[in-house]
């Protein structure tokens, strides 16, 4: 082949996806072309500032503001300050007291509520009630039942006799972490009873009726049939749900605004401050980043799980 | 045909709106974005908004959005705005906060301005000291003021206790007017982290003859002042107030009768006339019995650099208004507190609506500012640290003098940022 023959080779094949372009193709193009654009302005646009900022010196960010070179420093800062390592040890502690206790209280309610029974209409609206209250509303309601001077809870374990001073919930930095996951679950646990609610009523009835022929009990039934038929459900519910905690922003924002001296202070919330309180914009940058890298990890795992096939 | 699609093509004109903006369109109106903490505060809410009425009536076309932003994120959110390049065009912040802002370069410089008007030989000595930064002066001074301690008369009879002359009286005091199990608490300290908290910390700081910076400017946080300071915040925190709460919400317990007591500036006097009738007879106020009294400049307004000039001759006619003679009478008796202007009087009837105007002109007579300098362009960093450490001593019950170890060494690196 001569070399006038490979320089023409890049030139067709760019005529032949022209070529291709007309007739169907591109009308189908022009209709996604709308929703490529917009995600790329709205999506593509602030993550790559957010990339471009994390390694740079910047304190306040504007698209007009000149950018200094290009640096580590941010990031060698960040893995060198125990605040960081904090907010990290705090966000894995809340996802995974939160995300806990949510599934468990959800797959329950879920299978409750797979049920026949009397008012199942009725306890299924409730089930799912706290998902429906806004965040900033359900945030007041609990901190009023929190609160640790004239909040309900402490009224009513001092009436019972249960405690005899009463406890600082909010303000004490073991039962403020405590305190915020308790809301979170009380928020999170009914996106898991409608999602397990569905996948349950997805199952097949020949599965259990064949079990039940081979003499399965009730618990053999739950891991041998139930759990297997879960799986992907059980998994993206998981992901969202542990994505939806991990940047959990309002809940703690104004339950405890991350104190009482940082006992709750997320990694969400250390970039706000970072970001809007110190202005130290480059650097929160660069703690969203180890936050979307730490994202894009349990979404793999997740995906995976829920890409295995039971039936 | 030619002419149905004529007909057509103007309506999806008109429909689009391409035409109608052009029918019975008015002259355009200039809009001023006016954002604050006072826009519903009691008393000095008021005088604004009689002053946006008057500015608006005699600028017609010009209209002032005076919308409210809370306290504790008034600062963040203006910062933020002025990173966009969209500053609202009247700036008011609190005096603490208004360094970042001069800076970073956002304000216009007023010297030129209030040379024509009477602010520099009329005002009081802290506009010449806090609205300048390296010699230029970029703010006008709306309140300077002290603190006093807003008390229930009844409850403190109650207690078995008079108003207290000395520290010592006035801890035991705060103490003996408690009942934490009845949700009764002797008073209202701020110890949700924030600007207040500090505030309020600041009162024994200060109070105490403590200073956050040395007069080089460098963090003084570990002398025998301060630390005396803080351990008396802290006995009164422990004993004495419902942990937890942010300003707002311990001056309405203290119109409740839930809380006996309140340290807070003259504004106070305007949340006190709208307490409960079986409280409002009962509130008083005293002089916080320390050696100093904390204050200073309360808060500012200015203009920013970034908007057109037409805004910004607009937006000074406004702060000018406010800076005349009648204008500063009403703000007196608005606020309850001298106003920056010298050479004003406030007629006696209306000292008399005003039953704590005494002690606060007393307390700003005697108040110390507690602006950080040297660290005054962090202030919000500031804030957060001291509010943070001071945490550790009433969360963990850390003592007083490891705390302040701590604190002075991140302040030092906040300095040298």
């Amino acid at each position: 082949m001569s070399t006038s023959d490979q320089a023409l080779q890049p030139a067709a094949r760019a005529a032949g996806w022209l070529r291709s372009l007309r007739g169907p193709a591109a009308f189908a193009y022009l209709l996604l072309a709308p929703a490529v654009l917009t995600l790329a302005v709205v999506v593509l646009y602030p993550v790559m500032t957010a990339v471009d900022i994390s390694f740079r010196r910047v304190e306040i960010y504007s698209p007009s503001t000149a950018r200094g070179p290009l640096t580590l420093a941010n990031y060698v800062r960040l893995f060198e300050a125990p605040a960081f390592w904090q907010a990290t040890r705090v966000s894995i502690a809340y996802v995974i007291i939160s995300i806990s206790f949510a599934l468990l209280i959800g797959f329950g309610t879920a299978l409750l509520l797979n049920h026949r029974f009397r008012g199942r209409t009725l306890a299924r609206t409730l089930a799912v009630l706290p998902w429906a209250v806004p965040p900033v509303v359900a945030v007041n309601v609990w901190w009023w039942i929190l609160d640790p001077s004239y909040g309900l809870l402490n009224w009513i374990l001092l009436q019972l006799g249960v405690i005899a001073q009463p406890v600082n919930w909010i303000t004490q930095t073991g039962p403020a972490l405590a305190s915020v996951s308790l809301v979170t679950i009380w928020k999170g646990y009914p996106f898991f009873t409608v999602m397990l609610l569905a996948g349950l009523q997805a199952i097949p009835q020949d599965l259990y009726d064949a079990v039940a022929v081979d003499g399965a009990g009730r618990v053999g039934t739950f891991r041998h049939i139930t759990l297997p038929a879960l799986r992907g459900v059980l998994s993206l519910a998981t992901l969202l749900s542990v994505l939806w905690v991990f940047r959990e922003f309002t809940i703690i924002w104004v339950l405890t605004g991350g104190g009482p001296i940082r006992a709750t202070e997320t990694l969400a919330i250390m970039t706000y401050r970072e970001a809007f309180a110190n202005f130290r914009m480059g650097f929160a940058a660069a703690i969203g980043m180890v936050t979307l890298v730490i994202s894009i990890v349990a979404s793999i795992f997740f995906i995976r799980q829920a890409g295995k096939e039971f039936y | 045909m030619r002419r149905t699609a004529l007909r057509m093509v103007i309506l999806v004109l008109l429909v689009a709106g391409v035409v109608t903006p052009r029918i019975g369109a008015g002259p355009r109106e200039t809009l001023l974005r006016f954002p604050s903490w006072q826009q519903d505060e009691p008393g000095v809410s008021g005088w604004w908004k009689d002053q946006i009425a008057t500015f608006e009536r005699t600028h017609p076309g010009v209209r002032i959005e005076f919308t409210k932003i809370p306290l504790a994120e008034h600062t963040d959110k203006l910062i933020a705005q002025f990173a966009a390049n969209q500053p609202p065009q009247i700036v008011h912040v609190p005096a603490q906060t208004f360094f970042p802002f001069a800076d970073r370069g956002w304000l216009e410089p007023l010297d030129r301005l209030l040379d024509e008007t009477e602010v520099k030989k009329t005002y009081h000595p802290l506009q010449a000291k806090e609205c300048v930064w390296k010699g230029t002066t970029y703010c006008v001074l709306m309140l300077n003021y002290g603190y006093a301690w807003v008390y229930n008369e009844k409850l403190l009879k109650a207690a078995g206790k008079s108003v207290p002359r000395t520290v010592e009286e006035y801890i035991d005091t705060l103490k003996a007017m408690t009942d934490a199990k009845n949700g009764q608490y002797g008073m209202g300290i701020v110890t949700l982290p924030g600007f207040n908290m500090v505030a309020h910390i600041a009162v024994f700081v200060y109070g105490a003859g403590g200073r956050w910076t040395d007069d080089k400017g460098n963090p003084a946080v570990t002398t025998p002042q301060v630390i005396q300071g803080f351990k008396w915040w802290k006995e009164a925190v422990l004993g004495a107030t419902p942990i937890g709460q942010e300003s707002g919400r311990l001056r309405q317990l203290v119109m409740e009768g839930k809380v006996a007591s309140y340290n807070d500036g003259p504004w106070m006097q305007g949340f006190a006339l709208r307490a409960n009738p079986d409280v409002k007879p009962h509130l008083r106020a005293a002089p916080i019995p320390f050696k100093f009294t904390m204050g200073g400049p309360s808060n500012i307004v200015a203009i920013p650099k970034a908007i057109p000039e037409e805004e910004k001759r607009l937006v000074w006619e406004f702060i000018k208004s406010g800076t005349m003679k009648d204008a500063q009478v009403r703000y007196s008796v608005a606020v309850g507190a001298p106003a920056p202007r010298q050479d004003i009087t406030i007629p006696s009837e209306a000292r008399k609506d005003l039953p704590f105007f005494d002690v606060y002109v007393d307390a700003a007579k005697r108040a110390v500012s507690w602006v950080p300098f040297g660290l005054e362009t962090r202030s919000n960093e500031f804030i957060r640290i001291v509010a943070e450490h001071a945490q550790r001593m009433i969360v963990r019950n850390e003592p007083v003098e490891r705390v302040v170890q701590d604190l002075q060494k991140e302040l030092e690196t906040l300095k040298r940022q």
